[in-house]
């Protein structure tokens, strides 16, 4: 075996047993804490939130750690010559074409079966622990979790933030989906900045903020910060209609799209 | 919540991680050329597998084997970034609302105020958030 594969080997067990360590302690700390909400924190009292939280970690560390294991095994199947030979053989049998054909369609496989391994988990995720922890994958949050945990944790063990590819911005059930497709054959469907402009308005309604009020603090906030807005809207999913609160602490409705390219697409300071 | 996020956007950190993302992109292409001279993606039991061209595209599919244990520097610089738009979100909106919104996030998320020490700074990407409630208590003075 050349020296290479054995790095990649190496390297392969160091990162799984990593990320199984890692695992084990975020489900141990969150277990042993469950009960006890740290004293300093402003939510201190709302302990049956923080039992929530580590049951929620906890259920999804489980998963996570079959997850790795699994990933790790395909991982290493897949990139250590053999697997690669016999689709290389298969596909050169199969599908007509050139060297250049063969090599698209090889690389496109190979991409499709890593993916694969990884889409029952997500789908697990999203439509049995979330659902059974009171998320639904409708629910629109009411701003982008960005106070969270980075999106590498792709095995998410408690992961504190919005799970990973949940839905947000507001988007519905059926872009959630496609996102979910789309990770099957390493596609992922635009985020930040593309979703507000193009992809939301195909699943969803923007309608002008009617509340005056809120429309006010939101536009005296922008104009603090050097910023202006092209308009303030509103977006409701098809299939899920959420009245707005005007007294939600962050100034932004639960309805709202806090789609900040259409908020704040004015250059700092020019406002 | 918004005026942190104005703060991404005000501070340029999305031109700044896509510079960095490219930058190490680059750094990557060395890659393959390493595993195209090892045959380990290239070459199997029946002779040459997968043209030249074809490399970059079998390596970048091990490659988060090899970054994953670089995931921690990302993740600080990530932190890096979300410490700067807190402090802008500081400076121009009232920080008890902002500890308001994390409270509400925290209970809308499920997340946990316990976190693990390593495990939150191998992942996290933003500050712990009993750290968080700290630092936007209102008798900390604003930066």
């Amino acid at each position: 075996m050349h020296w290479f594969s054995l790095v990649f080997l190496a390297t392969l067990a160091l990162a799984t047993a990593a990320r199984l360590w890692l695992s084990a302690r975020r489900s141990g700390t969150s277990r042993g804490t469950a009960t006890r909400c740290p004293p300093s924190s402003p939510v201190a009292s709302r302990s049956a939130a923080h039992e929530k939280a580590a049951d929620y970690n906890v259920a999804k560390a489980r998963v996570g750690l079959i997850e790795t294991l699994v990933a790790a095994r395909a991982d290493a199947c897949v990139h250590l010559r053999r697997r690669i030979a016999v689709a290389r053989r298969d596909l050169g049998a199969r599908i007509p074409g050139g060297r250049l054909c063969h090599g698209i369609a090889l690389i496109v496989s190979v991409i499709l079966v890593s993916s694969a391994v990884d889409l029952p988990f997500s789908l697990y995720r999203t439509f049995v622990i979330e659902a059974r922890f009171g998320f639904q994958p409708h629910d629109s949050p009411p701003v982008r979790p960005r106070h969270g945990q980075g999106r590498g944790d792709r095995n998410a063990a408690g992961n504190p933030s919005r799970p990973s590819g949940a839905v947000a911005d507001g988007e519905d059930g059926r872009f959630l989906v496609a996102r979910r497709m789309g990770r099957v054959g390493g596609v992922q469907p635009p985020r930040r900045d593309d979703f507000p402009t193009f992809i939301a308005p195909l699943f969803n309604k923007f309608s002008p903020l009617e509340d005056a009020g809120l429309r006010a603090r939101i536009e005296a906030l922008l104009a603090k910060c050097g910023f202006r807005s092209k308009g303030l809207f509103v977006m409701t999913a098809p299939s899920v209609r959420v009245t707005a609160t005007p007294t939600s602490p962050v100034s932004v409705p639960p309805s709202a799209s806090c789609s900040s390219t259409r908020w704040c697409r004015g250059s700092p300071g020019g406002g | 919540m918004l005026a942190h996020e104005l703060g991404h956007f005000s501070r340029h950190h999305v031109w700044k991680r896509m510079g960095m993302a490219s930058a190490v992109s680059l750094a990557l292409f060395r890659g393959p050329r390493l595993a195209d001279g090892a045959g380990l993606v290239l070459r199997g039991p029946g002779g040459t597998l997968a043209e030249r061209g074809h490399s970059p595209g079998l390596f970048f599919m091990i490659a988060p084997s090899f970054t994953f244990l670089l995931q921690p520097l990302g993740s600080l610089y990530s932190r890096l970034h979300e410490f700067e738009a807190d402090a802008y979100a500081a400076q121009y909106a009232d920080a008890r609302d902002l500890v308001r919104a994390l409270v509400k996030l925290y209970e809308d998320n499920a997340a946990t105020l316990t976190p693990d020490p390593l495990h939150s700074a191998f992942y996290d990407s933003t500050r712990r958030r009993r750290c968080a409630f700290r630092a936007f208590s209102p008798c900390t003075p604003r930066r």
